[in-house]
This record gives C-alpha cells, sequence and structure tokens, in this order.
C-alpha cells in the first residue's frame, strides 16, 4: 500500500495546506510518495524532500504545467496512479476541482473533506455543513481522498532527504486555456492558517465601517474574515468568505462581529478553539457557539476592544 | 428558577406571553412561565400576523375586540415595538348570502362597539386599485384592522410580563404535571415547580400537556400554507409617492386573504385538503418548524387571488410558508377551566392566536384572580367538547373547521364531517319519517322534517329558506294536534344523599320542590351573580334529586356542580345522560295520546303541571315529567333509553288518528320564542343578573345563602342596565331576527337581539332582546336591525302566546 | 445551444438537521425539502443564456426518488423547458450519478451542461467534475460569472486566493457558486404552467449503469457538543478573560 499525494504549490512555494495533507496521507500509510507538477519547480521539489514524513518526491516538470489546469494534472497523475493504493490532497479548490476527476477515470467513489483517519479504508467527515459527522468505508480498490486540511497538523518541513524522481510530462489539454489569476495578496496572515480571525458581518453595514475590522485585525496580527452576507453585499472581497461553501477555519481565537450566526456560517468556524461574539441583538445564534459573548453595539465595541488591547500592550506574532 | 409560584403558565408562544402578562398586570407577580425551546418557536413565530376583528360569536369578537386595543398600546407601555400596521381590512362579497353573513355580523359588532363601514365596490377600488372590482356585490371594511408582527408582539408581552415580576423560564421541558393537595407540581427538566394553578397555552402540544393530567384535549393542529412575493413595482411606487398600505385583503368567496408585504404580497388560503399534522403531537426535537409546501391543492385560490388582484400573478414567488395552526372542531379557541381538575386552566386550540391571546390572557387572569370572567365566554368554552372527541373525530372535524374559515357562517349550518356520531335509538325511525339532522354536543337531533316534496335536505340561508314552510307545517300540528320531539341529548343526572338537598339549595336561587315529584326550574348562578346554568330539578325522593339541563352544557353544567359539590361523600353524583332517553310529546291531544298508551292517571288533577309520576308507557318504564319548552299541554317522557324505540313505536302507533307528528328542533324555537323562553348563552348568561334576564319568580334572595346571592344583592343596589323583553317585529317579509341584532331607539342602540323566529301560532315575527330598563314597557315602539333593514317593533307582554300558561296547566 | 441543467433536490437549508437516534443517517422524514441552491444559480444561468438569444433549449434532469421531480418543476417554472427525472430508489454516489448523467448527455447532446458545485447535503462536491472526466469534456468549476463565446465559454472562478479566469470550449461542463447570479423566482401562473411542461421519466435500472454504493455508511452522528459559553458584560471583561482566562492573546 503506498500513498501518492498531489502537491499544491505556486512553483516557488509548496501551499501551506500540502503539509496539512500530508501528515492525514501519512497517517493512512506510512509509505507516502507526493507527486510535484510544475514548471521550473526544483525549489518545491527540495521543499518537498525534506519533509521526514515524504519518502519519495516523483517530479513532473513542463511549461504545460506552468498554470494549474485540472485536465493536465489528471492526465499526469493517471500516468503514475495504478502504482498506489490511495491517491490523496488537500480539499481546498485546488484538491475539490482536481480530484473527482481522477477519480472518475479510475472509476473509484472519492471521499471527499475527510477530518479523520479511522484506517485506511475507514474515515470520518462532516455533512450538512457540519452539523452530522459520517464515519464512511470505501470498498474500492484504490481509494481517492481529500483532506480537510484545518483538521490536521501541518508536517514537520526539515529533517528529510527524500529521493527526487524526475518524471516524463502528460498529453495536455486544447480544450481549457488560462487566462489570468487576480491574486489578493496580503501583509497579513492567510486566513485559511491564521492564528487569530477576526469576522465581519452585515452588522457592519459598509464596506468602509470594515476598518474597524482591520485596525484590531492590525493589532492582532489576525486574518480577516468575513460572513456571505457581508460579502454579497460587496463590504469585502470573496476569498475572505467563512463558511459552508467559503473557508473552514480552525483558529486558536474567532472574533464574529456584527454576524448572526446562520447555520452556513457556523459550518466554516465552530471548530475555533475560543469563540468570541460581538452582536447587539442578544439572542442570536452566534451566541450559542460562543466561549465568551459581549451584546453590545459594535461601533463602541470595536473601538473599546482595540483600545483595551492597546494598553495590554501585546502584539501577538 | 423558583421552585414555587402561584401560577405556572405552560408554553411560551403568543397566547402563554399574554396569559403571564395579564396575570402579572392584575398584581399577581409571583407568576412563572416555562417554554421547552425558545419564545415563539411553535407556531407563532411563522403566523401571518393577522388581527381580524370580524367573527360572528358575541365572546370572541369581545376578546378580539380587546386585543386590538391592547396592542395598539403597548410600544409605550414597554418600549418594545409591535410592528402594528393599522392599515384595515376589506372583507368581499360576491353574493347575496355572503352579503347577509355580512349585515348580520354589522350586528354583533355594533353591539360589541367594533366599528365596521360598508362599502360600495368603487370604493373598494379606491383603497385598493389593485383589486378587480366588477363582480363583487359589496364589501365590509374595519378601519381598526391591521396586521402584527407576531414575534415583537411576544417579545413586548414578555418585557411587559417581566416588567412585573413575572419570571419566564426558556429551554425548560415539562416532563410532568401532577395534583397535590393544594394544586400542583410541574416537573421540568431543569427541577420542580409548587404552583396555586396552571395554565396550558402548549399550542401543538395541547393533547401532550392534557395527557400529562388525564385530559384528552380537543385540539389537533392542521396545515395552513401562505405564499409570499418578491416586489411588485406598483406597490413599490406607491410606497415612493407616499400612498398608505392598501390593507388587508379577505376575498370570502374565494377564500383567501392578502396583503402587502416588503413590497410584494402575501397570500394565504383557507383551502380543502388541508391535512392535520401533529396528530400525536411535534418531535420533541421540534421548533420553528415547517412543513413541505403543496401548492396543488391551493390552485383554485391561486386562480381566484389572481383573478382578484391580477398584479399577485405578475411577481415570482419568494417563499411557502407551510406551518401548523391548531385548530378545534369548531375552529374557536377553547379557553377557560379545565374540567374535573381543579385550579387547571386550558387556553388553547387558537387558530387566531395572534389576536384571541390578547382577549383570552384578559378574561383568563380575571377568572383566576377575581373568580369569574367578565364576559360570557361560552363562545370558547373547553367545556362545550365532550367524551366524543376522539383523535379521530378531531382529526376529522379539525380539518373540516380549517376548510370552512371562509364558508359563510350560516346560522342554521350544520358541518357534515364524522356525522352521525351519536345517535339516539330513535334515529332511523325519525330519518325514514323525513328527519333532516343537525348535531349538538355530538348528538343527532332532527332539526325538521321534510315534507310536501321537499327534498330531504337542509337549506341554509340567513333568511327563510325551504325548511321555514316544513317547521310552519310542525308548529302548526303542535297547536292543533300533538307533536313529538326527541330531545335524547338532554343532559341528566342525579344528585343524591344525606347532603344533597342541602348542596343543592346553595346551588341555586330558586326554592327546590319540596314534594317528591314536584318540578322546579332552578338557576345556578355564578359567584359575580349572573347565570351560569338552567336546571329542571325534580325531587325523587327525600335525599335524591333528578336534574335535567342543556345538551350543549353536558359537560359545563355537570362540572360546575361536581366543582361545587362537597367532598365529604355526603352527596353523590351520577351521569345519566347517556343512559336516558326523553321523547316529549306536546299538544292540545298529548293526554289523550298519553291515555292511549298508558293505563296511568294523566288528567290534570292528578297530573299536574310541573309534577312527575313514574308511569308505563306499553310495557316500558317511564319517568313523565309534566314540562315542556313549547308552551302547549305535553310531557317529557324520560326512560331507560334501550326503551326508546318500544315508546316510539307505541306513540306513533296510537297517535296516527290523532295527527300525532314528529317536530324538530327549529320549531321547537319558534314555539318556544313565542313563550319567551329563555336560554343559556342567549337570554340567559353570566353577563347578566336573573332579574335582567325575567327570571323572577325563580329566584328567591331571602331563602339562605346560595352560591352568587351576596354579589346579586350588591347588584340589586347598584342597579341593573338590562331588562329582557318580547318584540312583535313588523313588516317582516323573508327574514327573522336571528340573534345579536342591534336595537335602536331615537337612533342610538339601546340594547341587542337575544334571540327570534317567526311565531307560527301567533302569525307574527318575535324577538327577544335586552334593552334598557327605562324603555322596557309593554308597548314601547323601537326599532331593530335584520340584515341592514331597519324595522319597527313594539314591545309585547311576556309569553304573548297563552300568556296565563292556560294550555300548558289544561 | 442547448443546456442540460443538472438539479438536486435535498432538505432545506433552513432546516435544522437532526441525527437519527440509531445512527443510519440524518432524519428526513417529515421535513421540509428543497432545490439545492447552488442549482437554482444553475438554472437562472442557463435561463439568462436562453433569453440574451444564446440558447435554444433548457433540460432539467434530477436523479432522484419519486419526489425529486418537484426540482425538475421548479426549474420548469422558471424558464427550463422541458425535464427529465432519473427515477431511483435509493441514494446514490456522485460516481454513480455522474454515469446517470453521461447516458443522458449521450441521448440528449447538449452543448453545456450546468449544475450547483456542490449539494449542500453530503457536501462532496464531485458530480460535475466526474461527468466531464467521463465525456473528457474540460471542466470550469465554482463560476461566478460566465461569458459566452463563439465555440466556447470565459468563466471566471472563485479560488481560494481570489478570482481566476480560464477559457473553455463547448462542449463543457460548469459547476455553479451561489454568486454567478441573483436566481429569479417563478411567478404562479408560470408555476402552474409548469404542471403541463413534459417531464420524462426514466428508470435508472434501464440505463445500464452500474450504480452500486462502493462507500458504507458505518455510522452518522451529531458532531461533538460545544462547552457552553458566557456572556461577558463589558469589553474589559473580555480582553482580561481572552488573555488570563482562555491564554489566546
Amino acid at each position: 500500500m503506498s500513498v501518492l499525494l498531489i502537491a499544491e504549490h505556486n512553483n516557488k512555494e509548496v501551499k501551506s495546506f500540502t503539509l496539512n495533507a500530508i501528515t492525514a496521507a501519512s497517517q493512512i500509510d506510512q509509505d507516502l510518495h507526493v507527486l510535484l507538477i510544475g514548471h521550473n519547480a526544483d525549489d518545491v521539489a527540495k521543499s518537498l524532500s525534506e519533509v521526514p514524513l515524504v519518502k519519495k518526491v516523483l517530479h513532473m516538470d513542463n511549461e504545460i504545467y506552468e498554470n494549474y489546469i485540472a485536465e493536465n494534472y489528471t492526465s499526469a497523475i493517471l500516468k503514475h496512479a495504478d502504482k498506489y493504493s490511495h491517491i490523496v490532497c488537500s480539499a481546498n479548490t485546488f484538491g475539490k476541482n482536481l480530484m473527482p476527476r481522477i477519480a472518475a477515470l479510475l472509476d473509484i467513489s472519492q471521499v471527499s473533506d475527510i477530518i479523520k483517519v479511522i484506517a485506511p479504508d475507514t474515515f470520518l467527515r462532516p455533512i450538512y455543513a457540519g452539523n452530522a459527522f459520517a464515519t464512511v468505508k470505501s470498498n474500492d480498490d484504490k481509494k481517492c481522498i481529500t483532506i480537510r486540511p484545518t483538521s490536521f497538523e501541518a508536517a514537520e518541513t526539515t529533517g528529510g532527504s527524500a529521493e527526487i524522481e524526475k518524471v516524463d510530462a502528460a498529453d495536455k489539454t486544447e480544450n481549457t486555456k488560462f487566462v489570468n489569476r487576480e491574486e489578493i495578496k496580503s501583509d497579513r496572515p492567510e486566513l485559511g492558517t491564521a492564528r487569530i480571525v477576526i469576522s465581519g458581518g452585515r452588522g457592519l453595514q459598509s464596506g468602509e465601517n470594515f476598518k474597524l475590522i482591520t485596525d484590531v485585525a492590525d493589532k492582532l496580527n489576525a486574518a480577516i474574515g468575513a460572513s456571505r452576507a457581508a460579502v454579497d453585499a460587496g463590504y469585502i472581497t470573496n476569498e475572505h468568505q467563512v463558511g459552508q461553501t467559503g473557508k473552514v477555519v480552525v483558529p486558536d481565537l474567532y472574533i464574529a462581529v456584527g454576524i448572526s450566526g446562520a447555520i452556513q456560517h457556523l459550518a466554516g468556524m465552530k471548530e475555533s478553539k475560543v469563540i468570541v461574539a460581538i452582536n447587539k441583538d442578544g439572542e442570536a445564534p452566534i451566541f450559542s457557539v460562543a466561549d465568551y459573548g459581549l451584546e453590545a453595539d459594535l461601533f463602541e465595541a470595536l473601538p473599546q476592544f482595540l483600545e483595551e488591547l492597546n494598553k495590554l500592550n501585546t502584539i501577538q506574532k | 428558577m423558583k421552585n414555587k409560584a402561584k401560577v405556572v403558565v405552560v408554553g411560551g408562544g403568543v397566547v402563554g406571553v399574554s396569559a403571564l402578562y395579564h396575570l402579572a398586570k392584575k398584581g399577581w407577580s409571583d407568576v412563572v412561565l416555562v417554554e421547552r425551546k425558545e419564545l415563539t418557536s411553535g407556531s407563532t413565530w411563522h403566523a401571518a400576523g393577522l388581527l381580524p376583528l370580524f367573527n360572528m360569536s358575541y365572546s370572541v369578537g369581545q376578546l378580539h375586540k380587546y386585543a386590538v386595543n391592547l396592542y395598539k398600546t403597548l410600544e409605550e407601555e414597554t418600549g418594545k415595538n409591535v410592528g402594528f400596521s393599522v392599515v384595515s381590512n376589506i372583507r368581499l362579497a360576491s353574493n347575496k348570502d355572503r352579503m347577509d353573513e355580512y349585515y348580520q355580523y354589522a350586528g354583533v359588532a355594533q353591539t360589541i362597539g367594533v366599528k365596521v363601514n360598508f362599502l360600495k365596490p368603487e370604493q373598494v377600488k379606491e383603497i385598493w386599485p389593485l383589486c378587480h372590482t366588477d363582480d363583487l356585490v359589496g364589501a365590509i371594511q374595519h378601519p381598526e384592522d391591521g396586521y402584527i408582527q407576531p414575534a415583537d408582539l411576544t417579545q413586548a408581552l414578555a418585557t411587559g410580563a417581566r416588567n412585573r415580576g413575572a419570571e419566564i423560564y426558556r429551554n425548560t421541558t415539562v416532563l410532568g404535571i401532577k395534583q397535590t393537595k393544594n394544586g400542583w407540581v410541574v416537573e421540568t427538566d431543569k427541577g420542580s415547580i409548587e404552583c396555586e394553578h396552571v395554565i396550558s397555552c402548549s399550542g401543538n402540544f395541547a393533547r401532550q400537556t392534557g395527557k400529562m393530567v388525564g385530559l384528552d384535549i380537543p385540539v389537533i393542529p392542521v396545515e395552513h400554507q401562505y405564499i409570499v412575493t418578491e416586489p411588485h413595482p406598483e406597490i413599490q411606487k406607491r410606497k415612493k409617492d407616499g400612498l398608505p398600505e392598501m390593507g388587508v385583503l379577505r376575498d370570502s368567496d374565494s377564500r383567501w386573504y392578502m396583503r402587502e408585504e416588503a413590497g410584494g404580497f402575501i397570500l394565504g388560503p383557507y383551502e380543502d385538503g388541508a391535512p392535520a399534522c401533529y396528530v400525536d403531537g411535534p418531535s420533541k426535537e421540534s421548533e420553528y418548524e415547517l412543513f413541505q409546501e403543496d401548492l396543488e391543492r391551493l390552485a383554485p385560490h391561486i386562480e381566484g387571488a389572481i383573478h382578484r388582484v391580477p398584479a399577485f400573478g405578475e411577481v415570482g414567488v419568494k417563499k411557502v410558508y407551510n406551518g401548523a395552526i391548531c385548530y378545534t372542531p369548531d375552529g374557536n379557541p377553547i379557553v377557560g377551566p379545565a374540567w374535573g381538575l381543579k385550579n387547571f386552566w386550558i387556553n388553547e386550540g387558537h387558530s387566531f392566536g395572534i389576536t384571541a391571546a390578547g382577549g383570552a390572557g384578559w378574561q383568563l387572569a380575571e377568572w383566576i384572580v377575581d373568580g369569574e370572567p367578565t364576559i360570557d365566554m361560552l363562545g370558547v368554552e373547553p367545556r362545550r367538547y365532550g367524551d366524543y372527541c376522539s383523535k379521530s373525530y378531531l382529526k376529522e372535524k379539525n380539518e373540516e373547521a380549517y376548510s370552512h374559515v371562509f364558508i359563510t357562517h350560516f346560522p342554521d349550518e350544520e358541518r357534515p364531517a364524522a356525522r352521525p356520531l351519536r345517535t339516539a335509538p330513535c334515529y332511523d325511525r325519525m330519518k325514514n319519517l323525513g328527519a333532516v339532522f343537525g348535531q349538538k354536543f355530538g348528538w343527532e337531533r332532527p332539526n325538521f322534517f321534510a315534507t310536501d316534496g321537499m327534498e330531504q335536505k337542509d337549506d341554509w340561508s340567513f333568511r327563510r329558506s325551504n325548511w321555514f314552510k316544513a317547521i310552519e307545517k310542525e308548529c302548526k300540528n303542535v297547536k292543533e294536534n300533538v307533536g313529538l320531539l326527541d330531545m335524547t341529548a338532554f343532559a341528566k343526572c342525579r344528585i343524591k344523599g344525606p347532603g344533597a338537598e342541602e348542596f343543592l339549595d346553595k346551588l341555586v336561587a330558586n326554592k327546590l320542590p319540596k314534594k317528591i315529584g314536584r318540578i322546579n326550574l332552578c338557576h345556578a348562578l355564578n359567584t359575580k351573580g349572573g347565570v351560569h346554568s338552567e336546571f329542571t330539578i325534580m325531587r325523587e325522593s327525600e335525599s335524591s334529586f333528578y336534574l335535567v339541563s342543556a345538551g350543549a352544557f353536558q359537560r359545563l353544567d355537570h362540572d360546575w356542580i361536581l366543582g361545587w359539590m362537597p367532598k365529604d361523600g355526603s352527596v353523590q353524583f351520577e351521569n345519566l345522560t347517556n343512559s336516558k332517553g326523553v321523547l316529549v310529546v306536546s299538544g292540545p291531544k298529548a293526554r289523550e295520546l298519553m291515555q292511549r298508551v298508558s293505563n296511568d292517571d294523566f288528567s290534570n288533577e292528578n297530573f299536574k303541571w310541573l309534577s312527575a309520576k313514574q308511569v308505563d308507557v306499553g310495557f316500558a318504564p317511564v319517568n313523565a315529567m309534566r314540562v315542556n319548552f313549547v308552551g302547549e299541554l305535553g310531557w317529557e317522557l324520560h326512560h331507560p333509553i334501550e326503551y326508546q324505540n318500544h315508546i316510539f313505536d307505541k306513540l306513533m302507533d296510537a297517535g296516527q288518528d290523532l295527527g300525532l307528528k314528529p317536530y324538530g328542533i327549529r320549531a321547537m324555537n319558534s314555539l318556544r320564542v313565542e313563550k319567551s323562553y329563555k336560554l343559556v348563552g342567549t337570554e340567559l348568561s353570566i353577563e347578566y343578573s336573573p332579574y335582567e334576564s325575567g327570571l323572577d319568580r325563580f329566584v328567591h334572595p331571602n331563602k339562605g345563602s346560595f352560591i352568587g346571592l351576596e354579589a346579586l344583592n350588591k347588584w340589586r343596589e347598584k342597579g341593573f342596565d338590562n331588562k329582557l323583553v318580547t318584540l312583535e317585529v313588523h313588516e317582516t317579509s323573508d327574514a327573522d331576527v336571528l340573534g345579536n341584532n342591534p336595537i335602536y331607539e331615537n337612533g342610538s342602540v339601546v340594547g341587542r337581539a337575544t334571540g327570534g323566529d317567526f311565531g307560527f301560532r301567533l302569525g307574527k315575527s318575535i324577538a327577544l332582546g335586552m334593552v334598557k330598563p327605562e324603555l322596557a314597557n309593554i308597548g314601547q315602539k323601537l326599532k331593530i336591525d335584520i340584515l341592514g333593514k331597519m324595522h319597527e317593533a313594539t314591545i309585547l307582554e311576556e309569553s304573548p302566546y297563552d300568556a296565563e300558561n292556560k294550555l300548558l296547566r289544561a | 445551444m442547448k443546456i442540460l441543467v443538472a438539479v438536486k433536490r435535498v432538505i432545506d437549508y433552513n432546516v435544522q438537521i437532526r441525527v437519527k437516534e440509531d445512527g443510519s443517517g440524518v432524519v428526513t422524514d417529515n421535513v421540509k425539502m428543497s432545490t439545492n441552491p447552488p442549482d437554482d444559480n444553475a438554472i437562472e444561468e442557463a435561463v439568462k443564456i436562453k433569453e440574451a438569444g444564446k440558447a435554444s433549449e433548457i433540460i432539467a434532469v434530477t436523479v432522484g426518488e419519486e419526489k425529486a421531480q418537484e426540482t425538475v418543476r421548479k426549474a420548469l417554472a422558471v424558464g427550463a423547458d422541458r425535464g427529465i427525472h432519473v427515477k431511483v430508489d435509493s441514494i446514490l454516489e456522485p460516481l454513480a450519478v455522474s454515469k446517470i448523467l453521461k447516458k443522458i448527455v449521450e441521448k440528449e447532446n447538449p452543448d453545456l451542461v450546468f449544475m450547483g458545485k456542490q449539494a449542500i447535503d453530503d457536501d462532496c462536491n464531485q458530480t460535475g467534475q466526474m461527468l466531464a472526466a467521463h465525456l473528457n469534456w474540460p471542466q470550469a468549476t465554482f463560476a461566478s460569472k460566465i461569458e459566452v463565446k463563439e465555440n466556447s465559454l470565459e468563466v471566471t472562478r472563485e479560488v481560494d486566493e481570489g478570482l481566476e479566469t480560464i477559457e473553455v470550449n463547448t462542449p463543457a461542463i460548469v459547476t455553479c457558486d451561489l454568486r454567478l447570479n441573483e436566481p429569479r423566482y417563478a411567478s404562479l401562473p408560470n408555476i402552474m404552467k409548469a404542471k403541463k411542461k413534459p417531464i420524462e421519466q426514466i428508470n435508472a435500472s434501464d440505463l445500464g449503469v452500474d450504480t452500486n454504493p462502493r462507500i458504507e455508511h458505518i455510522k452518522i452522528e451529531e458532531p461533538p457538543k460545544r462547552k457552553a459559553g458566557i456572556k461577558v458584560a463589558s469589553v474589559e471583561e473580555l480582553v482580561q478573560k481572552l488573555k488570563n482566562e482562555a491564554k489566546v492573546i
């Protein structure tokens, strides 16, 4: 039994969630190989080989793979799939887009978004936006699995010395062309991996008011999240959305401001270690998951909060 | 959470919270409410929030009126906005019967002080420009009506209750309710609360709550849907132009309500085929629950709505709410004491709960704190239903009640579901004689007999209809020959024991019959001196009495008796309702008839008026009571029920050449009105002292103490506001007084009719009514409104037919 | 152009999910059901493309039990021309559904297949991608904007880092995000008219597709309950607790 993990990267660095996926993959079986498909990605291959849990790196390098196109990655993976019992990757948009295509061509019923490895064929996964957990067993000979990265620790990145094997490229598709990507760059920690997240909801009433959130985020070195309502209303862009169809986050501290706490939002943050809710409606559902609830007007409470934090004079890294 | 309180209210919907609020308002701050989940999470949260003032019932109309006025004051009192949009309500009519219903209703409205205007179709168009009015006959408008936000209303009432010291415990589930010596213990999952009173306001869980105390509560909910659309440009334009909201629109004949909502429409039909739901109660996790919608069964009403308001068909459906509404067999809630359980109160079955909650809470608080309600609550009395309300019965009847919300409420309507249910042995015989039946308390009773080639079916109307001719025949036959009436449905019981006489003497205002075999008409007053129940009491022996009262009040009257009975065993109660049948023979040839079927002595010397004798009719033992309700020579034949058909056949056989013919309840009403005989619920009520109702000779204030005497004496000192009179109504042609008609003098309302009918023996249209005492003089000319038309009326002497009772004493 | 839109009937997103006591699944009896929300976006997009004159026919298809037809009826009320109900008597995995849809595609020859990106019941997010693989068609997932060109679509997709735009040649599969458009509401006359539009019923067993499940559901349980929290009275108290009690700042 060996596991093939598909690495997510930008040709320069490994994307952090791949490290969480590596941990999960090695829980399935220690014989873990990583398939790196990219262009001019030698640095990435090297970083991957230094991860102790990785036993081998297959490096496919070609200009076909300058940008990630699911159809091309699929052909690449299928070239090597028969040697492995499990094909695994992280369940963010990269993996969600890719893995089902592979599974279909291998005639495998994929198991999506697992949060726990119980056995090499048995996994725990959330359904109904995390309102129920299902323990599932795959009876396929081969398994295609995507992993919820926030449910697994990131793997150690130093001390390993895996072999890097260069492999040939596969076919490319003529039917899909990459046009462009609008990446929203930020100095802030990435939402998916930040230790502290502060999120704003409809209660902020405007995009300008989000400044109240960013001021606190600056102080706490936190990532900024948002409810779907806030994104729909145009207060902030979509990559900040936390929820069932947005990002799932598990920070040490999640502060929900002006967010009522609809089921769909809770699905994205209820595993946070500590949850704080600030909302002027004392009966809002968010309070039912909050460890600390403050029933107050956010326009008064947030500036006060910032003041109190300044008094503490602690800046978190 | 407290472990002791004066009152525990079970259920935190608008109904429960209103009950709590009103108790606190009456000064009882040591009151608590327990709610298993969140406030409003049962049915309140999804209610459309309409506040209909319209209701054909005198009791319910008053409860609604009180509520609408109260809700207007809540924001000022509690600081919480209740979202009351006083946008008025228009009810449309597309046919004459509907207009009759509105006229009849307008009478009720007049008498309880609710403002209602009649509109012509053009006027409807002015208020509701989007309404198609060409095929309308007319409309009525309630200017004070509108809609409210149910959840906000509940929170405001909760604030008002808390401000006065009441406490509300949410997420607290009641697991059991046990009776103790001094009251009750309510066991919850967070602890127990000892209390004096429990009020059940548990909505969809009514039957489950009732089961905890052994009560079979006659409530099962029914699914109701309403459609919410996206905004319509016309409505948005009106808003921009500063025009008022068009108000609630009810197309009664198409059976739906409609109003504006967030720039679009809400449509709520009351269709056929809506199923009962939660028949065994909601699941224990249920909260904020909705059902799958079914637009298919709403189709005819949707079409009707699009015809009436074409704009409604132009916009998309945003959401369809399908939620449970509680129902009872007649569609009115049950508000009042539980039977057989001291200090357990029922406030359930609310199908117009948002409106009724205010009034129900108000009257329950009065009842609990002061001992009696202040308005006649018979229309919502929990004890108006009996044991016959099985679960399967409720499912049928409640579904029917739902589908009848907008069906024209004819005064003589007899809804068919779950019928026939309880039948007297002579049912089939009566049917073969042409009986058209109605039901009372589950019992089938002949209403009239089809005659002269008439179809054997009913014909409902606010005016004289097919059965008018039928009862004319029946009444004339009673006057000239002899008629046979089935009154098996009468409530009957025996009170006996060493303490029986003393107890009954305290229970009623009249003296009890002294001699064995004598009969007196007696009235039980409530503690405020109003008339609660009427009994015919016959002394069977030294220590045994036989009581008869109206069949509809079996549970009510018997519960009243049992509630006041001493618990030391000196008095025993025996319910004889189902073991005894009653056949009544009345008319000048009644004696001859009885002499043919019995060897006993029916002569006037040996069988006086208001006396009873054990006789044989054929081979059957019968308690023949010389009383009747139609003012002719006659007897009520009370018999063990298994002999009924034997007696029936003997009478019919012997009476053939005497002209013996059966008659029904509707003829009986005409006959009793001619005698000014009174009925509990109309001429007699807790709102009137016996003196106002003309029961002077049945009240003996000096006989010793009896329930209500003190209050009655105080009332007499203060002075009375009403006097019961009998009126002749002139120039009637196709309609008679039904009851609730306003009575005028010089343009002002000076009274209200309590009942009426055409008197065939007198050849006059008669009404009974309460008027101001200074006008209660024979010969006084007044005016009375019948279906929107004013008639002259003259006060007659009491019992205008045979005023000296020569015929009954013959 | 012909557009095939796949829709799914799921538990309404407002309903509070309850797990059956025996762990065999989620309570679905008497629970309100409706169309999977992103499938509404898929239908809306197809209707908009038709209104712009770029498509001639929209077919709505669902794979499910008897009542699943309701979702097809709703699609018809909003603007689909006809419907197909592939009848099954148990819940199928996305792999099986995608194989069934492949048969339907082969039968109907659409130029585009739209569906919601993820079903809110199983949260698998697989069917569209699998169908694309079976057909060897290009896929454009998580679409938040679609521009119809001569023989291709330019699709903007919502990805973790932001927005990515790709161009795919038709025929293609698109899975739709909630932000793609604002689904319209069907008017009542259209809802009534939809009852007369044809829905073809096909038994899944007649399609020659292997629908046997590969995944066993061992048990379904509720997620672990969070410990109840407290309400703090002031910002000062909040900060104090976060520092000294929770030790997260």
